[in-house]
């Protein structure tokens, strides 16, 4: 009986060591979570950006576009890179308001060849005449699976780059209507979402 | 001795639980801790990739853009004149420099302001957000000896006591002659904290056939209300000697 004086039994007499060893696992097993999510999350970002980085890089190339043409065809280049991240790039004129980009891409719907099928704005970007009738500089990738931006509601990143576009530029002449082609300041806006 | 141990069991036990719940703490602030830190190196690298492809761009832009002998530049939407001339700005920049290599004004100040309205037209979509200093020095000068051949400096202006809200900050644009080569890092770089900068060269040439290596680059950073820009606005600072450039936005606007 001696021996057995203050036994409560045997969950009973551990029950004050099992309290913290339990708190001590919740707390260990939640951080591990919220690290793992952190991490798999920077992941996600990091990789995100060097691929707008990429992207952003290859259709400036020199930061110099010469026409409509090869701004189109480093396009689809693009394209063909099959990205896991959906992007969109737009060159407006140098009278942009930048603030007000992230909204006109936002009322952007694409088809499934990534050309805007409808838009809740006029859009603003600069075109070009063609042979094919007027361009303009817009180019999208929607990855297979991915959701249009306007239904984007986690996180994306958007970037904005100085660049010059040969424009043929209309010559106020007399008697014939004469063209120049001369360099003019632009913008090329990107965003990148998944 | 065996009943005393047997009689302090569940205390025992209790102590290593206590033992497990540091150990747990302390890994679990370690993995906050990497939590927290991961990718912040990765990330400002690739912000730094982005600063560095901006101002080179904005650098590369500046040099392809027409802009006519006024220093006016085309829009993309408008109808030019048939007796407008267009040109590069680096060709005025050349033609200058042929022509008053033996002056100490080897720039003209037209040949600078068309540099500020350039700079102004192509940074234009940034204008609200960035400061930056853009010149053209010799390449390989002593440290100390004054070896700008331009120097163009576009501040904002506060004027916190002017009540039009849309006159208190202005964009102005000075043309500066440094005393000293390194004005940009001990006095810009220290105030404003990060600089973006963007350099590259061009040889440029007296008429006598004579060319010289110049370093041309464009320092971009986040417009702050600093000391050193403050003496530059009221016009009574010693170490950028700058000399304002009149009506260069109002110009191109």
């Amino acid at each position: 009986m001696l021996s057995r004086k203050g036994f409560i039994g045997p969950i009973g007499d551990d029950l004050p060591s099992l309290i913290p060893i339990v708190t001590g696992l919740v707390i260990f097993f939640s951080v591990f979570v919220l690290t793992l999510n952190t991490y798999n999350e920077k992941n996600v970002f990091l990789e995100r950006q060097m691929d707008m980085t990429t992207v952003a890089r290859d259709i400036k190339g020199d930061s110099l576009i010469l026409n409509w043409s090869q701004f189109n065809h480093r396009c689809n280049e693009m394209k063909l890179r099959r990205y896991p991240y959906s992007f969109m790039i737009a060159i407006y004129n140098n009278e942009v308001d930048v603030t007000k980009v992230i909204d006109e891409f936002k009322g952007l719907y694409l088809d499934d060849y990534d050309s805007i099928i409808s838009s809740e704005n006029e859009f603003s970007f600069l075109g070009q005449k063609t042979d094919e009738g007027n361009k303009n500089f817009f180019c999208s990738y929607l990855r297979v699976g991915g959701r249009e931006f306007s239904e984007n509601k986690r996180q994306y990143t958007v970037r904005f780059y100085p660049i010059a576009v040969q424009q043929p530029i209309g010559v106020n002449t007399s008697n014939v209507n004469a063209t120049q082609f001369l360099i003019v300041p632009a913008v090329m806006a990107m965003v990148v979402w998944e | 001795m065996n009943a005393f141990f047997r009689e302090h069991k569940a205390q025992a036990a209790l102590v290593d639980s206590l033992f497990f719940i540091a150990i747990i703490s302390a890994l679990g602030t370690g993995l906050f801790y990497f939590a927290i830190n991961y990718g912040l190196s990765s990330e400002e690298l690739l912000n730094s990739f982005y600063s560095s492809d901006f101002t080179t761009d904005a650098l590369k832009v500046i040099t392809y853009v027409n802009i006519t002998r006024d220093g006016e530049i085309v829009k993309a939407d408008r109808v030019v004149n048939s007796t407008d001339e267009f040109d590069y700005l680096f060709a005025m920049i050349k033609e200058d420099y042929a022509e008053n290599s033996k002056k100490e004004v080897k720039i003209t100040l037209p040949t600078q302001k068309n540099i500020a309205k350039t700079l102004y037209e192509v940074l234009k979509p940034f204008d609200s957000s960035f400061d930056y200093a853009f010149f053209i020095s010799k390449e390989g000068g002593v440290q100390g000896e004054q070896n700008f051949l331009v120097m163009i400096l576009a501040l904002h202006k506060y004027q916190p006591e002017e009540s039009d809200p849309s006159k208190m900050v202005t964009r102005e644009y000075y043309s500066c002659r440094p005393k000293f080569s390194n004005v940009i890092e001990k006095y810009i770089y220290p105030s404003v904290g990060s600089l973006d900068s963007s350099f590259g060269r061009i040889s440029l040439c007296e008429n006598s056939g004579t060319c010289s290596s110049f370093l041309i680059g464009i320092n971009i950073w986040v417009s702050k209300s600093v000391e050193i820009f403050n003496k530059i606005n009221e016009g009574d600072d010693t170490e950028f000697v700058c000399t304002k450039l009149e009506g260069i936005v109002k110009e191109v606007n």
